[in-house]
Parts: C-alpha cells; sequence; structure tokens
C-alpha cells in the first residue's frame, strides 16, 4: 500500500499533471490525471488559481465553448522548487 | 585528567580553515533543507536543517576555542603543541575550554541524534517520544562529562555516525541514485574520522590528527557534491 499524499504532493501531481499535456489541459482530463474526487479537486484547482499557480482560460469554437487550466511562470518556478525538494529529501533519505 | 587535542604545530590555523570548510557546507545544507521547509511546510525539514546549522555551530565552538589557545601561545610550550592537559596552570583559559567544548560535544552528538532519527524509515521514524528523551538526556550528561574524557564522546559520535552510515547505506540500496551514494560515502567518512580521533587521542602529536581532519573534510566534500547534483537538476 503506498502512502497517503500529502497536500503539497497533490499540488505538485496537479501542476505536473498541467505540465505534462503542455501547460493547458482540459477539466476532465486534470481529474483522471491527479487521481482525486471532483469535489476535491475543485477544492485544489480554486486554492491554485487563487495562488496564481494555475489559470483558468476558455476557448470557443464555432460549436462549443471549452475550458482549460494553464500552468503560471509561478506553477513552473513551484515545480522546479519542489523537484528540489523531493530530490533533496530522497537523497537523505528524509 | 582531560587532554585538549590541538592539531601539530605546522597545522594550527590550518585546521580553522578545515573547520570553517566543513562549517560553511554544513550551512549550505541547512539553508537546503530550510528552503525545503519553507516551501513543504513540512517539520522533517525544519529538523533536518536544524542539525546541520548545530554542526556548523559546534564548528564554530571548536574554531573559536582552538584559536583562542593558540593565539594564547599553548603551541610555544616546549613537548606540549599538540596537548595540554586541563589542569595545567599554562591554560589560565579553563573555562574557555570547558564551555568551548561542551558547546561542541552538546551541539555535534544532537545533531547526530536528530540525523539518526531523520535517517530510519518514515515507518520506524515514530520512535515513542520517551526513547528520544532518554537519548537526550545521554548525550547531555556524555557533552557535560566530554571535557573530562574525549574518547567517551568519539566514542558516542562514532556508534552513532555507524547508525547513521548503515540507514543511508540501506537508503542508497533502495534509490540507487548518484546523490544517495555520495551521502552514504560522506557519513561512512565522518566515522571514519571519529575513528581516526580515537586513536589520535593516545597520541595527540602524531599525523593521524592531520588525517582526521582529511576525512572530515572528504566527509564535507562528499555532501556538498550531494548537494550540488540536487541543486544543479
Amino acid at each position: 500500500m503506498t502512502a497517503r499524499r500529502s497536500q503539497i504532493d497533490i499540488v505538485f501531481d496537479i501542476l505536473m499533471a498541467v505540465q505534462a499535456k503542455g501547460g493547458k489541459i482540459k477539466p476532465t482530463h486534470l481529474l483522471y490525471k491527479s487521481n482525486l474526487s471532483h469535489t476535491r479537486m475543485k477544492k485544489y484547482v480554486e486554492e491554485l488559481k487563487q495562488k496564481g499557480l494555475i489559470a483558468e482560460i476558455s476557448e470557443s469554437t464555432r460549436k462549443t465553448n471549452r475550458n482549460f487550466f494553464t500552468i503560471s511562470d509561478a506553477g513552473l518556478r513551484f515545480l522546479a522548487d519542489y523537484r528540489k525538494v523531493k530530490e533533496l529529501t530522497d537523497a537523505f533519505g528524509l | 585528567m582531560a587532554t585538549l587535542i590541538f592539531s601539530p604545530c605546522w597545522f594550527h590555523g590550518i585546521d580553522t580553515l578545515f573547520e570553517a570548510f566543513s562549517g560553511l557546507v554544513a550551512l549550505l545544507i541547512a539553508l537546503a533543507g530550510y528552503r525545503a521547509y519553507k516551501l513543504a511546510k513540512d517539520k522533517k525539514y525544519f529538523y533536518f536543517s536544524a542539525a546541520f546549522v548545530f554542526i556548523a555551530l559546534s564548528f564554530l565552538a571548536r574554531a573559536f576555542t582552538t584559536l583562542y589557545f593558540v593565539f594564547r601561545g599553548l603551541n610555544d610550550v616546549p613537548g606540549a603543541g599538540v596537548a595540554q592537559s586541563l589542569g595545567a596552570p599554562i591554560f589560565g583559559g579553563f573555562n574557555i575550554f570547558v564551555i568551548g567544548r561542551f558547546a561542541y560535544v552538546l551541539l555535534t552528538l544532537f545533531a547526530y541524534l536528530i540525523i539518526l532519527l531523520l535517517s530510519m524509515r518514515p515507518a520506524d521514524r515514530k520512535t515513542d517520544r520517551r526513547i528520544i528523551a532518554l537519548l537526550s538526556v545521554f548525550v547531555v550528561l556524555f557533552a557535560a562529562l566530554s571535557y573530562a574524557n574525549s574518547l567517551a564522546f568519539y566514542l558516542v559520535a562514532l556508534t552513532f555516525l555507524v547508525f547513521i552510515t548503515a540507514n543511508f547505506l540501506n537508503n542508497h540500496r533502495e534509490k540507487k541514485s548518484a546523490a544517495t551514494r555520495l551521502i552514504f560515502l560522506a557519513f561512512a567518512a565522518l566515522a571514519f574520522e571519529c575513528l581516526l580521533w580515537m586513536f589520535a587521542n593516545y597520541n595527540p602529536a602524531s599525523l593521524l590528527v592531520v588525517f582526521a581532519y582529511l576525512a572530515r573534510a572528504a566527509g564535507y566534500l562528499l555532501l556538498l557534491s550531494a548537494l550540488l547534483r540536487v541543486y544543479r537538476k
């Protein structure tokens, strides 16, 4: 059994999912990738939007209006910093 | 009768540079740990950072004590360039020695105790607080008595370092990365340093003291390269 993810691990997973999709992801894809319930994902997404780590954009075509989440520069910086923290954790077995 | 170990006369000053280098590396690791704490808000990083701050402060205490006695002309005493008994009136700075030595030993042992607890597997890390309290009492007791017996300090420090090294070896076997190998080797070098100090305790004038400093420098160089490897990516 794997250990429960901490809040910061979940944030990292969400941002990683957005980055892995080229910096732009559909809400449904994010839901699958982040492995969270819809309610919890909404809570995390709101928090990340407030902190400026992601942004929500809408792209409209002739037929539909689609929403996406994009990762901001602050989000990319957070990812880089947290990767270093993970490296440090692994190196010292913390 | 206690013995205050200095280095051979020709090594005076150089030994302080070694302390400064080790202290600087310890501070860099503490800074990395504190940055991790600020980002992840996890107390384990705070304790990790505190352990390395303790190590840096212990080197500061040791360097200060050494320099104090070197500047007081201890190195000019015939046959006593390396060691001098506590009771000898030539010192006149008994309190400085006791405080410096106590600070060095206490901070070092507390740092090793924290690193030992942190290096355990997460499942084993939740050690009973009473055990930690008991170990802390022993650390304070050893520190209080260590000015009278350096050997006891090095023996306790060596015991801590052997366990820490074993934990880091297990960590390396699990993760098999260059950084884990460097950290395992670094703590093995620090354990070897303690062993050399134990032998140097019997013959302070020997080159063993210099080799002990070299072993420590190698240990901190390895820790620095592990840190750079983590932050270069």
